[in-house]
């Protein structure tokens, strides 16, 4: 079941909407029970707000599924964190509002506030990949893909600060697609890394994906980075020709054989359909993961400061003598992986460390901005993996950080530059799934996604 | 040249950060942030002289709107979200 067949089905009255909140919700019970991808599922909420409720939206009663980062109104929002357990949504997003009445059938599991490429870091428990439940699901908008492979929801949105809904889409064998930074809102979004966020969708085919986007895209004055542009209808296949694709020049390591070799038939598929291909070799990309992990603890340790005991979730109800040891009392319900960017970005910033780690870092992030914008003046289109490894084991990279951030290598350079990024599945390795990552010029996804749907039918060929 | 971060800079941090550490914690840290902070020294490499710095991808600054009346946005205040609340003040913990 696609999206496009469930709204013919409900304007045909082949079902109606009581009858897909029956169905759905009855299988979200089970499918979390075997995967851990909800941190709620939403039923009392679903069924109130839904009431007496019409067709009014391109997405009208479609189950969808929300990652818990992103605040709904009537709903506990954890951002997969114990620190804001109990914490209740003032306000819903802007992306939320968008999508109208859908059925809102959980809000997904994730690494507590995004940071996290598998969703082990979870203060609500691991979610496991439904294909195979002795590996990751990809992170951290883990839930949100576990819930949209299981077939209980038919579209999810998560949150992508460098990779976190391409990357996890890729391991569970569906599109994800990371917009433009500036196309959707980021007003109700758990802050990670400000100006890295983005909100992205995951589906399980491209035009599904391009329906979601028609409904979320658009100017927020809710959020000053939110840009004004004439807006598209991405389901409208664009006919290009005389495409120029890139193919990003693999490094020499880190890349598995298995991925290596999947990405290598990607490319002769290109060639295949009369695409212009040639390879590009980056000066400055390989410095990307670092400046990343520079750049985006940094934001984290300014976004973390909110969490004081006093605003927002955890509240310590005792007294204390100073209200330093008050705020480390509430902050103690950080999960381990919290503390460790909260620590690092306090430390690249902090006297005598700021000229040597943050400050160089913006300056690099300019000269991979000026590249991206040489490069994409002679190619449409840029090609890559989505993951450098197919989805690993549970358990594997939890002991290991550096590890687990080596995972985001093809993924964070779209963020740093804010260029729109997608993932569409390969073929099945060994029983398990891979990405291939497209990436485009700003504003152009409308392009992205025809050049997407092109592939997609071939890939599946 | 690799650096290992010492106790003592891990409870600088740490404090700097309003973070109280375990004993375990202490000695987790030390070893997974030394092998990050060893991994990010590459940028070492790259010369950026007369580079600017780059903060926004968007190249937009100084987002305005006009100077009038209106609601900011549609938020409720839930009371249940603090430990008390007294009309329209949020109750904390005395810290003396």
């Amino acid at each position: 079941m696609n999206i496009a067949e469930l709204k013919k089905n409900i304007k045909d009255k082949k079902i109606s909407p009581s009858e897909i909140l029956d169905i759905y919700f009855k299988k979200a019970y089970v499918v979390n029970k075997d995967t851990n991808c909800f941190i709620s599922i939403t039923e009392d909420y679903t069924r109130k707000r839904l009431q007496n409720s019409k067709i009014e939206s391109e997405l009208s009663f479609i189950p969808g599924v929300i990652k818990d980062n992103i605040n709904i109104k009537g709903t506990i929002t954890t951002a997969g964190s114990r620190i804001l357990e109990n914490y209740k949504s003032p306000y819903t997003a802007t992306v939320v509002e968008k999508l109208g009445n859908f059925s809102l059938i959980g809000k997904g599991n994730l690494d507590a506030f995004a940071f996290g490429s598998s969703t082990e870091n979870s203060g609500f428990g691991v979610t496991k990949n439904p294909l195979d439940t002795s590996k990751v699901p990809g992170g951290s908008s883990g839930g949100v893909a576990a819930a949209v492979v299981s077939g209980v929801s038919l579209f999810g949105i998560g949150t992508d600060t460098g990779g976190s809904v391409r990357q996890p889409a890729s391991f569970c064998g569906l599109v994800g697609l990371k917009p433009t930074y500036g196309l959707c809102s980021r007003f109700g979004l758990i802050a990670m890394g400000s100006s890295f966020d983005v909100p992205g969708i995951i589906a399980t085919n491209v035009s599904d994906t391009a329906l979601v986007l028609n409904s979320i895209a658009g100017f927020d004055k809710k959020d000053s980075t939110s840009i004004n542009i004439e807006k598209k209808d991405y389901t409208k296949l664009k006919d290009d020709s005389k495409l120029k694709v890139g193919i990003l020049k693999m490094p020499k390591d880190g890349v598995s054989t298995e991925i290596a070799k999947a990405f290598d038939d990607s490319v002769k598929l290109f060639s295949k359909l009369n695409i212009d291909l040639v390879e590009i070799d980056f000066k400055y990309i390989s410095y990307s993961l670092a400046i990343y992990y520079i750049l985006v603890p940094a934001e984290i340790s300014a976004n973390m400061s909110r969490y004081d005991g006093i605003r927002f979730g955890f509240h310590p109800d005792k007294n204390f003598e100073s209200i330093s040891d008050f705020y480390k009392d509430a902050r103690s319900k950080f999960e381990d992986e919290v503390k460790r960017r909260v620590m690092i970005g306090t430390y690249t910033l902090s006297q005598g460390y700021y000229d040597a780690y943050y400050n160089k870092a913006t300056q690099i992030r300019n000269l991979i901005k000026n590249e991206f914008k040489e490069v994409f003046k002679d190619i449409d289109f840029l090609i890559s993996p989505t993951t450098p490894t197919l989805p690993f084991n549970i358990g594997e990279k939890t002991k290991d950080p550096l590890s687990m951030y080596l995972s985001d290598l093809f993924t964070v350079p779209a963020n740093l530059v804010g260029y729109p990024a997608i993932s569409i599945p390969n073929k099945k390795i060994d029983n398990l799934y891979s990405g291939l990552q497209i990436m485009g010029r700003p504003f152009e996804e409308d392009r992205l996604l025809s050049l997407s749907y092109l592939i997609e039918n071939q890939l599946w060929k | 040249m690799s650096i290992k971060l010492s106790k003592e800079e891990i409870l600088k941090i740490a404090n700097l950060s309003r973070l109280d550490l375990t004993d375990k914690e202490i000695d987790n840290f030390r070893d997974s942030i030394s092998e990050i902070i060893n991994y990010i020294s590459i940028i070492n490499e790259v010369d950026i002289a007369g580079i600017d710095n780059f903060f926004q991808v968007n190249d937009s600054s100084n987002i305005l709107r006009e100077d009038s009346e209106n609601k900011a946005t549609d938020f409720e205040l839930d009371p249940s979200n603090f430990i008390d609340t007294d009309e329209s003040y949020i109750k904390v913990k005395k810290v003396l």
